[in-house]
């Protein structure tokens, strides 16, 4: 591990040659806790030239998908995905109200479609209230961006679909 | 010994095929570096980091794209340059932040010694480090201080110090590991609670 180290103090002057960038892989793989001791090694050299220190290597998460920290405070990129789905499910909506104009649904509310001839499994009706959730949260987003750009908005109200269909 | 390959283009070519560790690589080396470039802009600690993180984030989302026509660094510079200025923008269309004005929030290039760095406790753990690495550095034996101060107080390269030192490469490589590994052992309890992670421990 000490090789591996001394490639890693080497690797941080910029004087680290391809062997030693297989030897801190490989490392890497042996021992998890190689970040650990190279972060600190990296601290010391960031004090010696007066850098701002951060635990920046050490908050990465191996394996995991990048999410920035804006993202994981206010998921609003992970919303627009979600925004997505959720415009695809209310496009469905239309189409269901349109084909089915028996049904009252407030046109002011967007709902997930639901047939009401089929009988819904527990799984399904999770699944409808997620993208009703989700529906919901994308037209609140929708309302909370418009309202930085234009100042005239209205803000979806509160749909009782489940009161609706009882 | 010499670098006969730009080890950080290497690095980003393992990332771009899905090597996650060669991006790890360059995390550990450049995150300091990149904090100090985010620090001019930005002045608080934990927001430092976040931006720190997300520049990394970004780039490695955007290094597919990256064709290396500069320097690793001085793409993730401006990628660092750019997330902290939005971040700057995206807080002046707040009225206020944290009940603060947001130009006092905000300064730009601001004094040193007006940054929210300089809490009683920043300040302490500072000084205290300056003046322990001070005391450790001058306490190393004379072949490896020697190396180390050359090295990072002189920037000159390893071969340019096996020159001075008239010792081999390989030396003058071990002798600057070794006083790092020194310094970092004596110093470690004053280095932990410098970066987010380690303040976190301390609670």
């Amino acid at each position: 591990m000490s090789k591996a180290n001394e490639s890693f103090s080497a690797f941080l002057d910029g004087e680290a040659s391809e062997l030693d960038i297989q030897r801190l892989l490989k490392a890497m793989d042996e021992d998890p806790q190689s970040i650990q001791q190279w972060h600190d090694l990296s601290k010391v050299k960031a004090s010696l030239q007066g850098d701002t220190v951060v635990d920046t290597a050490l908050n990465r998460q191996p394996g995991k998908v990048e999410t920035t920290p804006a993202e994981a405070r206010s998921p609003f990129w992970l919303r627009l995905v979600q925004g997505g789905i959720a415009a695809t499910v209310a496009a469905a909506t239309v189409a269901v109200i349109g084909l089915n104009q028996t049904q009252s649904v407030s046109p002011e509310v967007a709902t997930v479609g639901v047939d009401d001839d089929v009988p819904l499994t527990v799984e399904q009706v999770q699944q409808q209230v997620a993208a009703q959730q989700r529906l919901t949260e994308y037209l609140k987003n929708h309302a909370e961006q418009a309202s930085f750009t234009s100042g005239h908005v209205v803000v979806p109200a509160e749909p009782n679909w489940i009161e609706e269909e009882q | 010994m010499t670098e006969s390959v730009d080890v950080d283009q290497l690095l980003v070519q393992k990332a771009q095929k899905g090597d996650s560790r060669a991006f790890d690589l360059l995390v550990l080396k450049y995150q300091h570096k990149v904090a100090s470039v985010v620090s001019r802009l930005v002045n608080e600690p934990d927001t430092i980091e976040d931006i720190v993180q997300e520049a990394f984030v970004k780039a490695y989302r955007a290094l597919p794209g990256f064709r290396g026509d500069s320097a690793f660094f001085t793409w993730l510079y401006r990628i660092a340059t750019n997330t902290a200025k939005n971040h700057l923008e995206t807080l002046s269309r707040r009225p206020s932040y944290r009940g603060q004005d947001i130009d006092e929030v905000t300064l730009v290039d601001s004094p040193a010694s007006l940054r929210e760095f300089d809490t009683p406790d920043g300040l302490l753990a500072r000084g205290q480090l300056e003046q322990r690495l001070q005391s450790t550095l001058s306490e190393l034996p004379e072949d490896l201080r020697v190396a180390l101060t050359l090295r990072e107080f002189e920037g000159m390269s390893y071969q340019e110090i096996s020159t001075i030192m008239e010792t081999p490469i390989g030396t003058v490589r071990s002798r600057i590991f070794r006083a790092r590994e020194i310094i970092e052992r004596e110093l470690h309890s004053v280095m932990s609670g410098l970066g987010r992670h380690d303040r976190a421990q301390e609670v």
